[in-house]
């Protein structure tokens, strides 16, 4: 009885089994606790990985952009030219957009005739007769017989034709079409032009000039 | 106050000092496994909550915390990597060779690569007449209208990046790489990670709960009667 009377005076503390409990509950809260706090914006904000997706600032778009060196190359059978004579030039293509690109490059062949020629002579198609042939150039060398005779063309050494529009390399349509060719963003390249005069071109070639003019038409590579 | 029976008159002088009642000392075995068994809850739970504490100690300090998938930028920094980053306020802040993860203009994943050009290009916009694209104006002053881009290159790929990026996407700057600390990390933050780490601990609090109540339960039923009716209690109290 005192026991009893004693117990309702003066309680007596938590047991060791209260106390046991206790703490397998605190860590049960704490374990609950940390695995809601793992999965909460507080810590996915603080770690991420570089393939997570994540909000963007701004919405940017690219810019396309090419310039080449625009040639217009004269070719003239006065006595500096004559058949059987091959001319060079080189063509500096820049990418000075944003965007890699895919480029394709048009020509506009203009016939006329030279200074020296007949005002009445009637125009000879000088264009036609002419062969052009596109290398790329690396880095250092010379557009030259030399380099030529010995590097692969990008497009089949073909003739001539006047007139504008006339498809050089690749094609200007969107989406890869095959022959276009790629340069990243801010890079830069040189092409190599011979235009080659026949050793069979006749007399009627003489005093003669061809005006090129070369187009250059780029597009996005990315999605497209 | 109450009649007592003598024989209690001796127990009324001194005070009963009650203790709690001590559990039985369990054998060295069964103590061997309840530190064997807390040791592993405090190590699970608390490499968890220091998987957590690492990525909020450099959020606090305004810095971030990139685990790195890819292998692009080694031998700098490797696959499984992390990197502190640190987010610009400033386009100026940038610089060649400082390396930079930001959101290519191609897509919506991070990369982290290193810068080899700084540059400012014209907005363009497309002539209708010539179709060339001309820099677009601002209306305000007639002067071009500008944004600065950052080239970049992975110190492991053999070609720059194919597109430039405007520094409005540059999500921080890296200021220092912490080898290994991606992979640890990345795992502990996933859901098989959690599960390893937490799933045991709360296991183990369940199952020494449960040996708890079937221990008390055992200890009642073995406790003799008190040989006390309750109506004796009651006529004592209230008498």
């Amino acid at each position: 009885m005192d026991d009893l009377l004693q117990e309702m005076i003066r309680p007596a503390g938590p047991s060791a089994a209260d106390r046991a409990r206790r703490r397998r509950f605190v860590a049960s809260a704490a374990t609950v606790g940390l695995a809601v706090v793992g999965v909460s914006s507080l810590t996915t904000s603080a770690l991420f990985r570089d393939n997570d997706d994540a909000g963007v600032s701004g919405f940017t778009t690219g810019s396309v952009s090419i310039s080449g060196t625009p040639v217009d190359e004269v070719i003239t059978t006065d006595p500096l030219v004559a058949p059987g004579d091959t001319s060079y030039a080189v063509l500096d293509v820049l990418n000075d957009g944003s965007l890699e690109h895919r480029y394709a490059i048009e020509y506009a062949a203009t016939n006329r005739n030279s200074a020296q020629a007949p005002a009445d002579r009637p125009v000879p198609d000088l264009a036609s007769v002419v062969d052009i042939g596109l290398y790329a150039l690396p880095t250092g060398a010379a557009c030259d017989a030399a380099f030529v005779a010995s590097a692969q063309p990008l497009v089949p050494v073909q003739k001539l034709a006047a007139g504008a529009e006339n498809v050089l390399l690749g094609s200007r349509t969107d989406g890869v079409q095959g022959g276009e060719r790629t340069l990243i963003a801010g890079a830069s390249e040189q092409l190599c032009v011979s235009l080659g005069l026949p050793i069979g071109a006749g007399n009627e070639y003489a005093d003669a000039t061809t005006d090129l003019v070369f187009t250059f038409f780029a597009e996005q590579t990315k999605n497209n | 106050m109450p009649f007592l029976p003598a024989t209690r008159r001796d127990r009324r002088t001194r005070p009963v000092r009650r203790r709690a009642r001590r559990t039985p000392p369990g054998s060295r075995r069964a103590r061997g496994v309840r530190v064997a068994l807390w040791t592993v809850v405090a190590l699970c739970v608390g490499s968890y909550a220091a998987s957590l504490l690492v990525p909020l100690y450099f959020q606090v300090q305004e810095q971030r915390l990139l685990i790195v998938v890819s292998g692009s930028m080694s031998p700098y920094i490797d696959a499984g990597d992390a990197v502190v980053m640190k987010q610009i306020e400033n386009p100026a802040e940038l610089r060649v060779g400082q390396v930079v993860s930001f959101w290519p203009q191609d897509s919506e994943v991070l990369q982290t690569h290193r810068i080899i050009r700084l540059e400012i290009l014209p907005v363009l916009e497309q002539d209708e007449s010539t179709g060339r694209m001309v820099p677009k104006l601002d209306e305000a002053t007639g002067e071009p209208i500008t944004r600065p881009y950052i080239f970049t290159k992975g110190d492991a790929n053999d070609e720059p990046d194919p597109n430039a990026t405007p520094v409005n996407r540059v999500r921080g700057v890296v200021l220092a790489v912490h080898p290994g600390w991606g992979a640890v990390l990345g795992w502990a933050h996933s859901a098989t990670g959690r599960f390893v780490m937490l799933g045991p601990p709360l296991l183990i609090l369940a199952g020494m709960e449960v040996a708890a109540v079937v221990q008390a339960r055992r200890a009642r039923a073995r406790r003799p009667a008190l040989g006390i009716e309750r109506s004796q209690v009651d006529d004592l109290l209230f008498e």
